[in-house]
């Protein structure tokens, strides 16, 4: 049994990339529901750790970044991912 | 709505949780599961819009989990009105207000433990209350709602726009089209009492009557509006820590 959220990994990957990248593997599982980067560029999956999809560990797709929960709660708080607050 | 007048019954459910009868021998009400949001892209769809409520009240149980403008319901266009996002920020419960901004609803929430928060809305009076824990926090008058198209609706749990991720424990997601009394929603005990007799438009449960023992990763709208949800999260996501 995983403990959620700080068991998982999460990959950045670019937005160029996503024909690649299997959902069932992942989640989200519905390609429609992922979070983007403000830009569009980029978005965000999540793996358990130690279930690392294939299309990854056979090189199919390639994470800009792959990252621990805190290191991607970081990330996101950035100006390349959040909105400035009113 | 006062005087629902649930008495507690020793029945342990199959975890071992308290639950209580709601009296007239029916299924004991039991609050076994919560979800928790990972503040990065966790968040619940609802399969349609909400209707544009008038009055509304919105019940719902959370842990803090720092950061600010953390998103509890909200939508997913610049529409909704108050509704458009009632957030988590600097330790408290706001909503964003075109005159006075992000604007403060309850007492502090900001200390790792369960909390109950009611929110009501007066449309005639133009009134807006917040409660903290069975407690009046907040009366605010004049409210001036921001992006009044579809005023007061949402359709996501966990986030507004593509922003605001919720990071911690949401449990017992209600709305009323009335406003309701703190009675209705709080007996003093500080955990969730059955709400069925209260008639709740939406009600949805996060993850109680949502598949034993693996959660079906979406949630079931167990109001009369039903509205069910589906979530971007894995099945971990629902845990056993409830209030």
């Amino acid at each position: 049994m995983h403990n959620y959220p700080q068991d998982y990994k999460y990959g950045i990957i670019l937005t160029a990339d996503m024909g690649g990248v299997d959902f069932s593997q992942v989640y989200p599982k519905d390609s429609g529901q992922l979070r983007y980067s403000l830009d569009g560029t980029q978005f965000v999956i999540k793996w358990e750790d130690d279930h690392e999809p294939t299309f990854i560990t056979v090189g199919t797709v390639v994470p800009l970044l792959i990252l621990s929960h805190a290191d991607c709660l970081i990330l996101m708080e950035s100006n390349e991912w959040s909105e400035p607050i009113e | 709505m006062n005087g629902v007048g649930y008495g507690i019954t020793p029945f342990m459910g199959t975890h071992g949780i308290l639950a209580r009868s709601s009296g007239g021998g029916g299924v004991p009400f039991v609050n076994e599961y919560s979800l928790t949001f990972d503040g990065i892209s966790d968040y619940l769809n609802l399969d349609s819009k909400t209707q544009n409520f008038n009055d509304f009240s919105l019940s719902f149980w959370l842990v803090w989990g720092g950061g600010n403008y953390k998103t509890i319901v909200g939508s997913s266009v610049a529409e909704g009105g108050i509704l458009w996002g009632i957030v988590q920020a600097g330790g408290t419960i706001r909503y964003y207000d075109n005159t006075s901004g992000w604007t403060i609803l309850s007492s502090s929430i900001s200390d790792g433990n369960w909390h109950h928060i009611l929110i009501t809305y007066d449309s005639t009076a133009n009134t807006i209350k917040g409660y903290t824990d069975g407690s009046l926090s907040v009366t605010k008058t004049s409210v001036d709602p921001v992006y009044t198209t579809n005023e007061h609706s949402f359709d996501q749990i966990g986030a507004r726009l593509s922003t605001g991720f919720y990071n911690e424990k949401l449990d017992e997601i209600t709305v009323w089209d009335s406003v309701i009394d703190i009675a209705d929603v709080w007996d003093g005990s500080g955990i969730p009492i059955d709400l069925t007799s209260t008639n709740p438009v939406h009600w949805w449960r996060m993850g109680d009557g949502d598949g034993d023992p693996t959660w079906s990763t979406n949630l079931t709208d167990h109001g009369s509006g039903g509205i069910n949800a589906t979530s971007t999260m894995p099945p971990e996501a629902r845990v056993t820590d409830v209030p």
